[in-house]
């Protein structure tokens, strides 16, 4: 299905590419009244199906242990007593039998299951590619020299290329995992590297240090369990040989040095600019009510708390829901709240209720659904050309690992505002919201009161109330923030690494 | 002489093959589908189309949560059954509940795949017309996910399409990238 959607958009009828394992094939798409179909003989081919011309202008095609009859003029194919609809009937050309796109989409998977997936960027199919073996790349300062560390899924040939600012490592049949960063800037840690690149080829990874003090000395080794390969760079008069690579560990643990740096709240005011959000009874919006909340709390938190506070938007401008979860993560803020005000059908609902993301969006079946819907392979099996769809689901899973102080952080705010509010209280909630999908740090979405019922509506645009309101989400703030200082306290020094 | 009979007996051979099938058809066709009473004028006969009862999830009375209303369809192919249920569940709840759905929305198509994954595509005033709202928006994704996923063994997810194309929320909310699993209770753990 997602194939059809894909070609459906693009207006361009060109050949779809299908690699299985090292052989590529190319099916030419023939573009017919608006809609994408594959020549049967061609498609048939790809998928080493046979298939066979009936009477009546029908055709069976044979995969694997099933038959799937197809007729032309009807959507439906056939399978045994099941019947599935495709996005439009096949044809009956005089060059032969065409089939609409997403019939191959789901004979593929017929055939396949999971180790097939659609590359959306390069437009291709790819059947049972090989794992990536670069895993990871971290860096760490310390106090005479910044090391980077590349981790290998197998051990790799490499070389190395110095020039004056920068240093350039290759490694032979190296495939980035697509979890690894493309361009990280690093800010202090002794000046001594500023960028670190990684970059794939067709047939190596290429990493490249730059920004690099001429005045400095290099030292590239190799090390086992896990295979990886280690870049040292030192201040030059520095003594290199002091670190050895035996002692590598040690050196790793005994100098993670906590630098404690203020705590980042990152408020996500919901909608803006086009979009309203809800609109009350008389006309009240949604986006301005949260808006001016969301500032309020802004400056609480600035002004008592010593936070820094991160806001996705300052005024009535639209920030795209995937774009919200970027703001808090490039920022890398330690918790996000967005900040919503609800409303329902007949506007007869009310209460606050606060949300963090739902178990459903995180559970094993769910990444198992996610990945097949993205037609990725699963695990570790992963091609760099389909870096880029897997990359959107890991993302996407990157609440999982914050789910308990995301859960934390809801009660306490639900707390908060019970405090405040004589009645209305509706619990905390799980429900896949988009807006926290992404963020990599404990979220929630509060959803303060009802605007779309007319006692709500015209509480939230009392000037005091809101005020009651941004100063319950305080408190909840900064008792989330003694919480959440006693239990990452820690782990924080290293979180940069 | 000998071609003549030749032909005589192929007319008869032919002759008695006819007229067996067409006695074997007529007597396969009053066992196999005996003819109903011959209804009065003016009168139908809906008593004899197979129906099933479906489970429709509307709005609760005081749109917290979901509740269902049972309705009958006509029995049929289980895509033919799930649009007739979704048809049925547009049209609104017959008693207190409220309708989840924007009124006048359109169902164009709907599939399920080979991993029990429902592709379910609506016109575009599912998205234009929603009232916009998480509570609202909730109770409509999941009255479309709970009705196909309760009533249809084959539907373990639940995926929204507007006019073909993937979609990322109805009104800025839920996530309708992935398919939906079903749940009618949005209380945590539920």
């Amino acid at each position: 299905m997602l194939l059809l959607f894909f070609a459906s958009q693009s207006f361009a009828a060109e050949a779809i590419e299908v690699f299985v394992g090292e052989k590529r094939v190319a099916i030419p798409v023939v573009a017919f009244q608006g809609r994408q179909y594959l020549p049967l003989d061609q498609m048939a081919k790809a998928l080493q199906a046979r298939y066979q011309d009936l009477s009546g202008k029908k055709v069976r095609i044979w995969l694997r242990d099933s038959s799937f009859l197809l007729r032309e003029g009807s959507p439906k194919v056939v399978r045994g007593e099941e019947g599935i609809s495709l996005s439009a009937s096949p044809l009956l050309l005089k060059s032969g039998w065409v089939v609409p796109i997403d019939l191959f989409s789901f004979l593929l998977r017929e055939k396949y299951g999971e180790g097939v997936w659609w590359d959306k960027d390069n437009r291709c199919v790819m059947v049972g590619q090989g794992a990536y073996s670069v895993r990871t790349l971290r860096y760490r300062s310390y106090s005479d020299h910044t090391r980077v560390v590349v981790e290998l899924t197998l051990p790799l040939d490499f070389s190395w290329r110095e020039e004056t600012d920068r240093v350039l490592l290759l490694l032979q049949k190296g495939c980035l995992s697509p979890t690894i960063k493309k361009k990280e800037i690093i800010d202090g840690g002794g000046g001594l590297i500023r960028v670190i690149e990684a970059r794939q080829g067709p047939d190596f990874s290429e990493i490249e240090l730059s920004g690099l003090n001429p005045q400095r000395a290099i030292k590239i080794f190799a090390l086992k369990g896990p295979h990886r390969v280690v870049i040292d760079v030192y201040n030059k008069g520095d003594k290199v040989e002091e670190t050895k690579p035996s002692r590598e560990e040690k050196v790793e643990t005994s100098t993670a040095a906590v630098q404690p740096s203020p705590l980042k709240l990152v408020i996500d005011p919901g909608h803006g600019g086009k979009d309203s959000g809800a609109v009350g009874p008389t006309g009240l919006k949604e986006k301005d009510v949260v808006l001016d909340i969301g500032l309020c709390l802004r400056d609480l938190v600035e002004k008592n708390l010593g936070m820094e506070v991160v806001m996705t938007r300052r005024d009535d401008t639209f920030i795209p829901l995937r774009e919200r979860a970027s703001i808090a993560n490039t920022a890398k803020g330690d918790f996000f709240l967005s900040v919503h005000a609800n409303a329902s059908l007949r506007g007869k609902a009310e209460g606050f209720e606060t949300f963090f993301l739902s178990y459903e969006a995180s559970d094993s079946e769910a990444r198992e659904a996610a990945i097949r819907e993205n037609n990725v392979i699963e695990g570790e099996g992963v091609n760099p050309r389909s870096a880029a769809d897997l990359k959107v689901i890991l993302w996407d899973m990157a609440q999982n690992e914050y789910i308990n102080e995301s859960s934390r952080l809801a009660e306490i705010i639900q707390n908060g505002l019970d405090e405040v509010q004589k009645a209305g209280n509706r619990g905390i909630k799980t429900a896949p919201f988009y807006v926290l999908m992404g963020v990599a740090m404990p979220a929630v979405l509060v959803e303060v009161a009802f605007i779309s019922n007319p006692e709500g509506e015209r509480k939230l645009n009392d000037d005091a109330y809101r005020q009651t309101l941004c100063e319950a989400l305080f408190r909840a703030i900064s008792e989330f923030k003694g919480h959440f200082e006693k239990k990452m306290g820690m782990v924080r020094g290293t979180k940069s690494s | 002489m000998k071609t003549s009979h030749g032909r005589i007996l192929t007319l008869l051979v032919l002759i008695g093959v006819l007229s067996a099938t067409l006695a074997y058809q007529i007597w396969m066709r009053r066992t196999t589908l005996p003819l109903p009473p011959s209804p009065g004028p003016g009168l139908s006969s809906p008593s004899l189309e197979p129906k099933r009862s479906v489970r429709l999830f509307f709005a609760s009375a005081d749109e917290g949560s979901l509740q269902e209303e049972m309705r009958e369809i006509k029995a049929g192919a289980v895509h033919e059954e799930a649009k007739m249920a979704l048809l049925e569940l547009i049209k609104g709840p017959g008693s207190e509940l409220v309708s989840p759905l924007p009124p006048g929305i359109q169902l164009r198509q709907l599939y399920i795949d080979g991993q029990g994954i429902a592709y379910v595509d609506f016109g575009p005033a599912l998205r234009d017309l929603h009232p916009g709202g998480s509570r609202a928006e909730l109770l409509a994704v999941y009255s479309i996910v709970d009705t196909l996923a309760y009533n249809f063994d084959q539907v373990k997810r639940v995926k929204i399409l507007i006019e073909g194309s993937e979609i990322e929320t109805l009104a800025g909310h839920i996530d309708l990238r992935r398919p939906l699993k079903p749940r009618v209770d949005f209380d945590e753990r539920s």
